[in-house]
């Protein structure tokens, strides 16, 4: 049976980070707690979307990019100030859902699109559905 | 010969000075660095030694610099004339379609 869950995506912008260069994000599945640089997947899952609950969550623009195996680039999201999961036309973070088998290695990067003065956090909420065998 | 010395070091010229005022936050068009290089190329080409040769190098580099990139922003607005209504659609169709589906 499928269920729904989050993995919560953080990362923090340096002052004057390079703009579009980079940042490796921590990846946190919200039931678990534990936060991994590279997830490798249990099972098969899929990652439906990508939101943020306010403003807060992201004061830079920024990017997603969403790598498997640590090398093929998924896809690269919209600009995460965008997604505040309670505006009604939020749009869609990605093109396409975005599937993981068991073992694949899931990587997420961090694109900021401007260089904040000082560092920034940045949080981030992936809505994934679990595969259980 | 002489010529390709030119043009790879006007390259490298350009994408280095690029390059420096990108990491400082300061973006300036690939266009404005040409006409510079061509400006303080042309009036400073004349002098002997080292400081003629970069000055030669500028000039010329930044005339053909700038005409591959004159040449190609008609090449794109003509191409776009001629296509308009294609890409986009094609675009927002495709990704209409792929919303459902799963890319592994």
């Amino acid at each position: 049976m499928p269920r729904s869950t989050t993995f919560v995506l953080t990362v923090t912008v340096p002052a004057n980070a390079s703009v579009f260069k980079p940042i490796p994000m921590k990846i946190t599945p919200a039931e678990s707690g534990v936060s991994y640089d590279e997830y490798m997947a249990e099972r098969l899952f899929i990652i439906e979307d990508a939101f943020i609950r306010t403003d807060e969550d992201a004061r830079v623009d920024g990017f997603l990019k969403v790598i498997k195996n640590r090398e093929r680039v998924m896809d690269t999201s919209a600009n995460v100030k965008g997604l505040v999961v309670t505006n009604p036309a939020k749009p869609r973070a990605f093109s396409n859902r975005l599937g993981f088998r068991k073992g694949d290695i899931l990587t997420v990067e961090f694109l900021p699109a401007s260089s904040p003065n000082s560092n920034q956090p940045v949080t981030v909420f992936l809505r994934v559905t679990l595969f259980e065998a | 010969m002489v010529e390709d010395l030119y043009l790879i070091g006007y390259g490298f010229l350009r994408g280095f000075i690029g390059g420096v005022l990108s990491r400082f936050g300061v973006t300036v068009s690939d266009m404005t660095l040409d006409i510079l290089a061509i400006v303080i190329g042309y009036y400073f080409r004349g002098r002997p030694g080292w400081q003629g040769v970069v000055a030669k190098v500028l000039y010329i580099g930044g005339l053909v610099s700038i005409g591959l990139e004159i040449g190609q922003n008609t090449g794109r607005s003509i191409a776009g004339e001629l296509f308009r209504a294609l890409p986009t659609q094609q675009a927002s169709g495709a990704r209409a379609q792929a919303i459902g589906a799963v890319v592994f």
